[in-house]
């Protein structure tokens, strides 16, 4: 028996965490500050921020020309002036800081924190500012405004700044649509629950509890408490309406990925390369699933349409379909772990990142040294569990799935020594080698909700 | 690396070590024999278990007297009987205890429903506080094949079952019967690799 | 009588020994067994039928008061658990690590009480046994496979992995003759 739907307060929630803002904005910049002032002059500044920040109630008339949403880092919490008993309330790994559990990720050899970009993982970042823009001249204007404010306040100065643009057909740098495939949230996208759900024994999905992406609300393990405990937060006023973000700058060495499957596609007797390349993403370019269409991708498959991510992986136990080990299936197994996804369903995430960067273009298969590559984000109500447990437990290794310690192929083994397995008959493998993405750098965060980001600018927040 | 969630003194590589100690209610002591003897001769209730792929070596046993081994210890009667529980296993600490609480749950019911302060195994917030505060780290802890994960070993062993075959007969067989029955043996054991 | 067949899954045994720790030696105990891992490999590696095994020191049993558990049972005296999970049969294991752990015995056993003097061979053997706790219910996932088994197979597979990548498109006889080299010469 399930606990009667909880009414989300969407004014007091920071918007893009539940309801996408989508493909309604081209740009995206995200700038991470420092604070080099005292606390009370951090907050004069802070409550100028909050004041434009976008929430989630629903666009009236149109969109807004400029989106504003605000993160901190576990140092900014301090420099903002929050007392150490109330920081220590947040999660441990909140506090440790990406950087720190490096290793745990697989952030090493050529992803680790040493090499990262100057300000990402060092602990100067505290505040990180998400600008959404439409038109580039709204981007320049708003960033205009951002640094106006700054300067004004003095004591403040970005640390670290990555610009992002939508790619043509919504794609990521390797060439595959990417971002439609999210968690259906009870009370917001039900109507996603085919394919973006929980799913169940009859064939049926279950959308999933808000508590599992926004603290404060019950998630999938306290739904049913009759004692109506609710999910480990940070104390109040901070915790409700927040949730935790990930940001990562993944480089992708797009050259180096063309190469590697023109190759391996040579000895591979299933298809070309585009058959092998679509067999470790586990889907097509145009985001059909293998699974569903393993030959070919399917003319009429459209990302935005209601049934675009109503697939299953119990079909397809031997991976003849959509190989075991592809990153979609890693990523998000379904229910191809049995016990009718009781593995999986506790460990998805919200994700709303941004590709950067110039395209390398069609057919080059040589490095040009530009930078581009995916601004990983994702939401979630507990980082461990949720992005952390995927990175470790899925994407970095594969006893979970039969596979060893084979990883995950899209991200890469950064000592460059994991196989893939392409089920078939007979399989084929690709050789272990060197990464494809590397991490540049990263920060956890934590995103208040409208009434903590009131306290955090008031110094209210104990 | 996937061990995590745990004191690196329960860990060595990829192997993780739990060890819970409960106090078991008077109806355990009758119950809990019944249920290990039941449990060990029922295939059927350790199937999901098998299927779960988490676990090495795991066990329950009861500790009902201390034995006396002379002064200074002193003669000890114990109320209760106290429930060992200990387990070998991969993945993290708390997808472990998450997987038994969503998967397990009547197992779970029955191997700590008769120990003091059990709350069910679902929610999962409780039962992880339960867990955590009757388990105690190990000072030391060895595996003797630390970097090997459950479903390696089982597909290591179960490789060796179908390769012995093809390495017995390679030699003398004809270039081409090799190669198809190679291919056959990859096809036939991919899972394993 | 215990029932040491619960002991037992395929050929692999569940032994536990809970022992009583001398008065004030808790702490240098604990000490020395987790300085263990400094030192070097665990000296558990040397008693070469060890799957997997673990020292743990339980201080007392824990209680608390939303238990409701009408009577304190706390241990009276701190105890040290030792437990292994081991290949084929009990007593000759026990004289391999009895032998094997003579350096470190000493410091182990030797800080618990009714250890004999010298905390080695026959004597320490009988005190283990001596405080041997039985399993209830032993499950092991591979319990028809030894140590060197497991380990050997592990081998082989990685082996059999790195020769299948690095194979395909080899012709029979090329296919043939490295595989021959690699795993049937002899």
């Amino acid at each position: 028996m399930t606990a009667a739907r909880t009414q989300i307060d969407l004014r007091d929630l920071q918007g893009d965490i539940l309801r996408a803002y989508g493909n309604a904005y081209d740009h995206t910049s995200y700038a991470f500050v420092h604070i080099g002032c005292p606390p009370e002059q951090a907050r004069a500044w802070f409550s100028g921020l909050v004041e434009h920040v976008t929430t989630a109630e629903p666009w009236k008339e149109s969109k807004p020309v400029t989106t504003l949403n605000v993160a901190v880092t576990a140092a900014g919490l301090a420099a903002l002036g929050v007392s150490e008993v109330v920081v220590k309330t947040f999660s441990k790994e909140f506090l440790q800081g990406m950087a720190t559990r490096a290793q745990r990720l697989g952030d090493v050899g050529s992803s680790e924190p040493a090499g990262w970009e100057k300000g990402l993982g060092s602990g100067e970042a505290h505040v990180l500012l998400t600008i959404n823009a439409q038109e580039t001249e709204d981007h320049q204007r708003a960033l205009g405004l951002m640094s106006e404010a700054m300067d004004d306040a003095g004591g403040l100065r970005i640390v670290f700044q990555q610009d992002t643009a939508l790619l043509p057909g919504a794609r990521e740098h390797f060439g595959y649509a990417d971002g439609f495939a999210q968690p259906a949230v009870e009370g917001f996208n039900d109507d996603k629950a085919p394919g973006g759900g929980v799913p169940e024994k009859d064939g049926r999905w279950r959308s999933l509890a808000p508590g599992e992406f926004v603290l404060g609300y019950p998630d999938e393990d306290t739904r049913d408490d009759p004692k109506h405990r609710l999910p480990t937060a940070p104390a109040a006023p901070l915790g409700r309406s927040g949730t935790y973000m990930v940001w990562r700058k993944l480089y992708q060495d797009v050259a180096l990925w063309r190469r590697v499957l023109a190759d391996a596609a040579k000895l591979y007797k299933g298809g070309d390369a585009d058959k092998l390349a679509a067999k470790v993403v586990g889907r097509w370019p145009d985001g059909t699933p293998l699974v569903t269409h393993p030959d070919k991708p399917d003319p009429s498959f459209d990302a935005t349409m209601r049934h675009a991510n109503d697939f299953r992986y119990s079909g397809d136990l031997d991976g003849r379909r959509c190989p075991i080990g592809a990153h979609i299936r890693r990523s998000n197994p379904r229910d191809a772990l049995g016990f009718d996804g009781a593995l999986t369903f506790r460990h998805r995430m919200i994700r709303r990142g941004m590709p950067y960067g110039t395209p390398l273009a069609d057919g080059v298969t040589k490095d040009d040294r530009s930078d581009r590559g995916l601004v990983f984000v994702s939401f979630q109500a507990s980082i461990s569990r949720q992005f952390e447990a995927v990175q470790m437990q899925w994407l970095n290794d594969g006893n979970i799935f039969g596979l060893g310690h084979d990883k995950d192929f899209v991200l890469g083994d950064p000592h460059g020594k994991g196989k893939m397995t392409i089920e078939g008959d007979p399989p084929f493998f690709l050789a272990p080698q060197e990464a494809f993405v590397k991490t540049r750098g990263g920060e956890y965060l934590f995103v208040p909700g409208m009434s903590a980001l009131a306290a955090l600018a008031d110094g209210t927040a104990g | 690396m996937t061990a995590t969630g745990t004191s690196p003194r329960n860990i060595d590589g990829q192997a993780i070590s739990i060890t819970v100690f409960s106090t078991v209610k008077w109806w355990g002591r009758l119950f809990l024999p019944v249920l290990f003897f039941v449990t060990a001769r029922v295939p059927k209730l350790t199937r999901t278990l098998v299927q779960l792929s988490f676990i090495h070596f795991a066990r329950w046993s009861i500790v009902k007297e201390i034995p006396f081994n002379g002064p200074p210890q002193p003669k000890q009667k114990l109320n209760y009987p106290h429930m060992y529980f200990e387990s070998n296993f991969n993945g993290g600490w708390e997808e472990y205890i998450d997987a038994f609480s969503h998967i397990l749950t009547s197992g779970m019911a029955a191997f700590w429903g008769s120990s003091y302060g059990f709350p069910k195994a679902l929610p999962v917030g409780p039962f992880k506080e339960y867990i955590q505060d009757n388990e105690t780290e190990a000072s030391h802890y060895y595996s003797a094949y630390p970097h090997a994960t459950i479903t390696m070993i089982k597909s290591a062993l179960e490789l060796d079952d179908k390769l012995a075959p093809l390495k017995r007969n390679a030699k003398r067989m004809d270039p081409d019967a090799f190669a198809a029955a190679y291919e056959t043996l990859l096809t036939d054991a991919q899972r394993c690799l | 009588m215990p029932v040491r067949s619960a002991n037992r899954s395929g050929q692999a045994y569940g032994f536990l020994a809970m022992t009583p720790i001398k008065p004030g030696e808790i702490e240098a105990l604990q000490q020395y067994l987790e300085s263990l891992r400094e030192r070097g490999p665990s000296p558990l590696s040397r008693v070469s039928r060890t799957h997997m095994a673990r020292w743990v020191i339980v201080p007392k049993f824990h209680r608390k008061p939303a238990y409701r558990q009408r009577k304190d049972d706390m241990l009276e005296i701190p105890s040290l658990i030792f437990s292994s999970n081991l290949d084929g049969d009990l007593d000759s294991y026990l004289d391999e690590l009895c032998e094997a752990l003579a350096p470190e015995a000493p410091e182990i056993w030797g800080r618990c009480i009714g250890c004999p003097p010298e905390a080695k061979g026959a004597a320490l053997k009988e005190y283990l046994k001596f405080n041997q706790v039985d399993c209830g219910f032993f499950y092991a996932a591979y319990g028809q496979a030894t140590v060197s088994k497991v380990r050997r197979t592990l081998e082989q597979r990685d082996q059999l992995v790195a020769f299948a990548v690095r194979s395909q498109g080899l012709s029979p006889e090329e296919l043939q003759g490295a595989f021959v080299e690699e795993f049937a010469a002899s």
